[in-house]
C-alpha cells in the first residue's frame, strides 16, 4: 500500500521524474555484447529512462552508446550506416564516432565549423559480463562501475537471459525479492534444480524474515526451520538487493545450479528489460540457459526481446498442462511466468489498492529504501550504492544452514556487512 | 513524502514481534495524521463498505496522541 504520490514518486523514470533523474546516476546494461559483436555492424535501438539511444561497435572495435537522433533533422541513427568508425545518418550523411562528435557532414560547405559545433551527446560504455553497460549521469558525475566477480568468468561460464516486459521497472523489481512467490509461481517445473535441493532441506512454508540495510542497498533473510536438527539449526536464505534495480538471488546449495543474478533495467515508465545473469559455481559450463527457460529471440520472443505470449493471448497459458498436473501455472519458463503475472497487473501497477502481508517484508523495505534514496539525491547527498569504498567484487547472496542461536546476519557476508555491524 | 511506506516498514515489526509473543492482534492504533494517511489511500476499500486495513490489521484512530502505532 503507497499513496498515488509515492506511487508515482517511486515509478516514474522518465523527463524530470525525480526518481529518473536519479537513476541516470547508475550504471545499467543496455544490450548483450553479442547483439554488437561485429564490427561496423548492425546499430542497435537502445531506449534507457526514456530517452531513445543507438548501440554500435565501430571499425575499431570500440563500442559507443549516443543519442538516438541525428541532430540535424532528428531521423533515427539506429538506421545509419555503421562504417569508417562512426555512424552515418542514411537521410543527409552526417556522421557520429563514438564520443558523440560529428566527424562528416557533407551537405554543409566547409571551413566555417559548423560540424565541430554540433554533436550527439555519447555516454560512457563498459563491457563486463557479456554487456554493454551506461550510466546516463551529466559529465562529471558518473559514478564508479560496479565490478562483480562473475563478470570476469569466460562466456563459457556466464550467460544473460534478456527478455523485455511491458511492465514499470518497479513491479519487475519487487518480483525479484518477493520470496514468497516462488513457492506456488515456480512450483515443479523442470527448470529450477534448485527447487529439489531446497524441499529436500526445508519444507517451513512459513518463514521468518528479516532485512538489513546495506551500503549497496539491503538484504534480507528468509528463516526456516530444517526438516533434519530443527531444534539446534535453521536454514537461512539471504537475497540482496543493489540499488537501484538488481536481485542477487541465494546461491543454490546445490553447486550443480548456475548463480542468478537478475537486473532490471527501467526503458520508460511502462517498459523493463530483464537481464537475468546465470554463471557457474561448479567450475562446468553453464546450461544454454536461453533454451532452458524459453527465452529465445526468434522463437519466444520477438525481435525487441519481447515474449510473444502476452496479454493479447493470455501468456499462452496451458489450462491442460495445469489440469493434469505437468505444470503448476500453465507457463513455461520461470522469467515467463513472473512476467505473465506482473503484466497482469497493468504497465503501472496502482499501489493504493493493493493489501500487503507481513510476509512481503523485502517489498516494503525495499520502498521505503528508494524512496529515502530519491529524498537523499533531492537533497544533495551521497547516493546509495555509490561509495568507492563498496567492495562489489565481493558482494554475493547465499544459503545456508547454521546454528539455531547464530545470527543470521553472517550468512552471504562477504564485502563487509556483518563486520560493519 | 514516504509517509505509508515508512508507516507500514514501521508497523510490520510490531505486528510480527506480537504475533511471536502469541498474541494474535487484529487493530492497528494510528494517530489521526497516518489514520487520516491510510483513509485517504483506502477510498476505493471505503466506497465498498471494506474495512480499512495495514497489513491485515483493521486501523483505529487514536483518540489522543500516541507516539507510535500500537497493534493489538
Amino acid at each position: 500500500m503507497l499513496s498515488q504520490a509515492e506511487n508515482d514518486l517511486l515509478t516514474r523514470v522518465t523527463g524530470d521524474a525525480p526518481m529518473g533523474r536519479m537513476m541516470r546516476r547508475y550504471w545499467f546494461p543496455v544490450v548483450l555484447s553479442d547483439e554488437v559483436a561485429e564490427r561496423d555492424g548492425t546499430p542497435i535501438r537502445v531506449r534507457l529512462l526514456g530517452e531513445d539511444l543507438v548501440a554500435f561497435r565501430d571499425t575499431d572495435g570500440r563500442v559507443g552508446v549516443i543519442e538516438g537522433r541525428c541532430p540535424h533533422r532528428l531521423a533515427s541513427l539506429a538506421l545509419g550506416r555503421n562504417e569508417e568508425c562512426g555512424l552515418r545518418c542514411i537521410y543527409h550523411g552526417w556522421k557520429f564516432d563514438v564520443d558523440g562528435h560529428c566527424v562528416d557532414m557533407p551537405t554543409e560547405p566547409e571551413g566555417y565549423g559548423f560540424r565541430d559545433r554540433v554533436g550527439v551527446r555519447s555516454y560512457p560504455t563498459v563491457e563486463a559480463g557479456g554487456m554493454v553497460w551506461t550510466c546516463l549521469a551529466p559529465e562529471g558525475e558518473v559514478p564508479p562501475f560496479p565490478r562483480y566477480d562473475w563478470m570476469e568468468l569466460p562466456a563459457t561460464h556466464c550467460t544473460v537471459v534478456k527478455i523485455g516486459s511491458h511492465t514499470n521497472y518497479l513491479q519487475a523489481t519487487e518480483g525479484a525479492i518477493d520470496s514468497a512467490h516462488s513457492w506456488f509461481l515456480h512450483r515443479g517445473g523442470n527448470v529450477s534444480r534448485d527447487w529439489a535441493t531446497r524441499t529436500a532441506v526445508s519444507m517451513d512454508l512459513s518463514p521468518r524474515l528479516e532485512t538489513e540495510d546495506t551500503a549497496y542497498g539491503f538484504r534480507y533473510a528468509a528463516i526456516r526451520k530444517p526438516n533434519q536438527n530443527p531444534d539446534t539449526e535453521k536454514y537461512v536464505r539471504v537475497t540482496l538487493y543493489v540499488m537501484p534495480s538488481t536481485a542477487f538471488i541465494p546461491r543454490s546449495l546445490d553447486r550443480n545450479t548456475e548463480v542468478h543474478v537478475q537486473i532490471f533495467v527501467p526503458v520508460d515508465d511502462e517498459h523493463t528489460m530483464f537481464y537475468g545473469v546465470f554463471f557457474s559455481q561448479n567450475g562446468e559450463p553453464v546450461r544454454d540457459m536461453q533454451a532452458t527457460l524459453r527465452a529465445r529471440r526468434g522463437i519466444e520472443l520477438d525481435a525487441e526481446w519481447y515474449r510473444l505470449a502476452n496479454a493479447e493471448n493470455a501468456w499462452l497459458q496451458d489450462r491442460a498442462a495445469m489440469k493434469t498436473g505437468e505444470s503448476w501455472c500453465g507457463i513455461e519458463g520461470f522469467p515467463n511466468q513472473d512476467i505473465a503475472c506482473q503484466e497482469s497487473m497493468g504497465p503501472i501497477v496502482d499501489r493504493t489498492a493493493e493489501h500487503l502481508g507481513t510476509s512481503d517484508v523485502a517489498i516494503i523495505r525495499m520502498r521505503r529504501r528508494m524512496l529515502d534514496a530519491v529524498e537523499r539525491f533531492e537533497a544533495g547527498q551521497p547516493l546509495i550504492g555509490q561509495d568507492p569504498a563498496i567492495p562489489y567484487a565481493r558482494v554475493r547472496s547465499e544459503q545456508k544452514i547454521i546454528g539455531i542461536g547464530e545470527p543470521w546476519q553472517q550468512v552471504g557476508a562477504y564485502a563487509g556487512e556483518f563486520a560493519h555491524r | 513524502m514516504a509517509e505509508l511506506a515508512r508507516l507500514l516498514d514501521d508497523v510490520r515489526p510490531l505486528i510480527v514481534d506480537a504475533r511471536q509473543q502469541g498474541e494474535r492482534p487484529r487493530f492497528l492504533l494510528l494517530d489521526r495524521e497516518a489514520y487520516d494517511a491510510v483513509a485517504a489511500c483506502k477510498r476505493v476499500d471505503r466506497e465498498r463498505g471494506m474495512p480499512m486495513m495495514v497489513l491485515g490489521m483493521e486501523i483505529v484512530q487514536a483518540d489522543q496522541p500516541i507516539p507510535q502505532p500500537r497493534v493489538f
